[in-house]
């Protein structure tokens, strides 16, 4: 066999057989084969070299591309992914999207259980027809995959986001809330901290400065009454306050406080705010992620009615790029560019 | 030609001779038309499929002594009456067009005889 036949032939039977059982397959191919050689025979006995005549005779039948998708569509293979039915899909989703969430949202009340539904059904639609798609193996192969990767990604969200947290978007509101009230404990926390930590470096600069002038450093254990302090700070209600040199005529309860416990109390308050900190960040790190992915629920229809729409356009601008080159390559057969 | 050609008719006026394979489908039609019917012969199997889904034809592998089997398409019953149906819708398309595109040639040759 001539190679041109061959590979043409091989073609058509390439594509034939994706769609069509094997045997109805080789039928056709074998009728196409018996054509093209009866054709081949009656030019050479019309004079015409082997070779010439296989390429009159390719060149008579069409492109295999052609040939192969008339067949196909004639099985109702191809004629059923017409334009319309490509499209209209996408578009189906794209209605579901943009009409269902406000539809919904001019229900009052709405069931917590409705919420996700208009997520969940065109999601569910997107990964049947994309399925569907490539297990036909349509031409549209790569755009369908990324419908098909983007409507998974989409259903994996919306499961996470609506039924592993719990959470729903009217929370959202509550949980921002909480998560301010966080900082501030975590803000008073520390706050207490930095106190401790003044409280300690005044005593020891007051206990140096005592010493140095021959005066009684505060004991602990020792509770001083009014006027028989060895010292105390102008104002026991500034930390940073500056200390007299002077008998304090007051109790100073934080520096009794401060003797009383010392290092043990400030290891003892700055372990419990590390800890505390440690325990609110990370659930605020939790509750962040949950909120971040409720919020982006909320912008989600509109996010994949978008990207939807992008995928439609592309299919389309596929399908018709697609027919003008079919076009194209079936006018070159015709005018035997191939031969 | 300017006028669409109605491909399924043809095929069906071709076996109304008697039952043909493809190859002889395609040659009867260029052959009887003068070459003027040279048909896509990449149309013709999808063609042969869909009227055979119609029930108009139906095909027939028939194996021979001297080469490969081959299929070979006979006419049905249906298929005949389709055939009858397209005739009839041909008879008044080309009596509408004859109408309407020879009456000039008629004129002139009346004119021709009077002058």
């Amino acid at each position: 066999m001539d190679s041109l036949l061959e590979s043409y032939l091989g073609r058509i039977s390439k594509r034939l057989r994706r769609s069509l059982p094997a045997t109805v397959a080789e039928e056709h191919l074998k009728e196409i084969g018996l054509h093209l050689s009866e054709s081949i025979a009656d030019q050479m006995v019309a004079g015409k070299s082997e070779r010439a005549a296989t390429i009159e005779a390719v060149r008579r039948m069409g492109s295999d591309v052609l040939v192969a998708d008339g067949i196909l569509r004639a099985h109702s293979k191809i004629g059923e992914m017409s334009v319309w039915r490509l499209a209209r899909v996408p578009s189906l989703i794209v209605m579901l999207y943009c009409v269902v969430p406000v539809a919904m949202g001019e229900m009052r009340p709405v069931p917590e259980w409705l919420i996700p539904l208009p997520l969940y059904l065109p999601t569910c639609f997107v990964i049947f027809f994309s399925y569907a798609c490539l297990r036909s193996r349509r031409v549209l192969v790569l755009p369908v995959a990324v419908a098909f990767a983007v409507g998974l990604i989409a259903f994996l969200i919306d499961i996470m986001a609506f039924s592993g947290f719990g959470y729903t978007a009217r929370s959202h509101q509550e949980m921002r809330l909480m998560l301010r009230q966080n900082q501030s404990q975590i803000a008073m926390l520390q706050s207490q901290v930095e106190r401790g930590a003044n409280l300690k470096s005044a005593y020891v600069e007051g206990t140096a400065k005592a010493s140095r002038f021959g005066l009684e450093a505060p004991q602990p254990e020792r509770t001083y009454t009014s006027g028989s302090g060895p010292w105390l700070p102008v104002d026991q209600t500034s930390v940073t306050s500056r200390w007299v040199l002077q008998p304090a005529s007051t109790v100073d309860v934080a520096v009794r406080q401060w003797t009383k416990h010392g290092d043990e109390y400030l290891t003892a308050l700055k372990a419990d705010m590390q800890n505390q900190l440690a325990i609110r960040r990370r659930l605020l790190s939790s509750r962040l992620d949950a909120a971040t992915l409720v919020g982006y629920a909320g912008n989600y229809t509109l996010l994949v009615g978008v990207v939807w729409l992008g995928i439609l356009i592309w299919n389309l601008a596929f399908l018709g790029f697609g027919w003008l080159y079919r076009r194209a390559v079936s006018r070159m057969w015709q005018r035997g560019r191939f031969a | 030609m300017g006028f669409k050609t109605d491909a399924e008719a043809l095929v069906l006026g071709a076996l109304v001779a008697g039952p043909r394979h493809g190859y002889g489908i395609v040659k009867s039609l260029r052959e009887g038309s003068s070459g003027l019917f040279n048909m896509n012969e990449g149309q013709l199997y999808p063609l042969l499929q869909k009227m055979q889904e119609r029930g108009w034809i139906k095909g027939e592998w028939e194996m021979s002594d001297s080469g490969p089997a081959r299929k070979t398409y006979v006419l049905l019953e249906e298929g005949q009456k389709e055939l009858a149906n397209r005739r009839e819708q041909w008879k008044r398309f080309s009596s509408a067009v004859g109408g309407l595109l020879l009456i000039d040639e008629q004129t002139g040759k009346a004119e021709v005889s009077h002058g």
